[in-house]
């Protein structure tokens, strides 16, 4: 996949865990896992945009994209 | 009202399909016994052979007039016919006719068990299951083959029927095997799958949507 998902490293920066993301987010664990090991095929603008929010980022934070993968 | 799971229409479904499965398997094993009890006598007998029947008499007088109506016979017709024959000399010959007669039904038992997996995966509520898609393709693939096979069959010179001696002015043309609704079928259940396939690739994407 082209687009890599950096939650984990916005996660780690904020001293955040994936249970109070997703609490604070409103999404359930196994959806944010989904986003987080990259198996995601689609992610809602509302879902990126409560990330943002609450990790305060922009979303070329929590998302790259990357050529040769 | 809330029905119950089992008797869900999907359940009703995967149930009329194995019971037409076995139906048609036990018919065949019914037919396969018989024959070979009746070839015990040195004849070999076979039954509901559809053929298509000319008579040539028809052909100068084919119309029954009645008073308020008349009937119009024409000169070829479908008709079922039974043969019997010397088991040693035409016994590979009705062998072959059995089975050119049972491709269908083989056919139609290969289908209702690759039916009933798809009605069950759907009565279990798991209808995206990417073994639909495929075993409804498979159906579709054995329907279209079986009727282009009938088509083939239908034109094939039979030896045993070419060897018949019936009376003058009556002779058997060729095979009368279902063709037009197997290729109608096969088509749609081909469409049908791909559909479905599309289905599937959709929920997949939708459930890995975050």
């Amino acid at each position: 996949m082209a687009i890599i998902v950096n939650l984990d490293v916005m996660l780690a920066k904020r001293k955040m865990s994936l249970t109070e993301l997703s609490e604070e987010v409103g999404i359930t664990m196994s959806n944010l896992s989904i986003l987080k090991t990259g198996k995601a095929k689609a992610i809602r603008f509302s879902t990126l945009e409560a990330i943002c929010e609450v990790l305060d980022c922009q979303p070329g934070d929590i998302l790259e994209y990357s050529e040769d993968q | 009202m809330n029905l119950r799971k089992d008797w869900s229409l999907a359940y009703f479904l995967y149930y009329t399909c194995w019971i037409g499965y076995w139906s048609i398997g036990l018919y065949l094993v019914v037919t396969i016994a018989s024959t070979v009890m009746v070839s015990s006598d040195g004849y070999t007998r076979l039954l509901d052979l559809p053929v298509v029947m000319e008579v040539e008499e028809f052909s100068e007088f084919n119309e029954l007039q009645m008073p308020t109506a008349a009937i119009n016979i024409p000169e070829q017709f479908s008709i079922d016919i039974d043969i019997k024959a010397q088991t040693n000399q035409h016994g590979f010959n009705i062998v072959l006719l059995f089975l050119i007669q049972s491709l269908s039904s083989f056919a139609l038992m290969a289908v209702l068990f690759l039916l009933s997996t798809i009605f069950k995966n759907v009565a279990e509520e798991n209808p995206f299951d990417p073994v639909n898609s495929k075993n409804l393709l498979y159906s579709g693939v054995v329907t279209l083959l079986i009727g282009c096979i009938n088509i083939t069959l239908t034109f094939t010179p039979i030896p045993l029927l070419r060897e018949l001696h019936l009376p003058d002015g009556y002779a058997i043309k060729h095979l009368s095997l279902p063709t037009d609704i197997l290729l109608l079928v096969g088509v749609s259940l081909i469409v049908l799958a791909y559909v479905f396939k599309e289905g599937t690739r959709i929920y997949d994407e939708q459930k890995l949507t975050v």
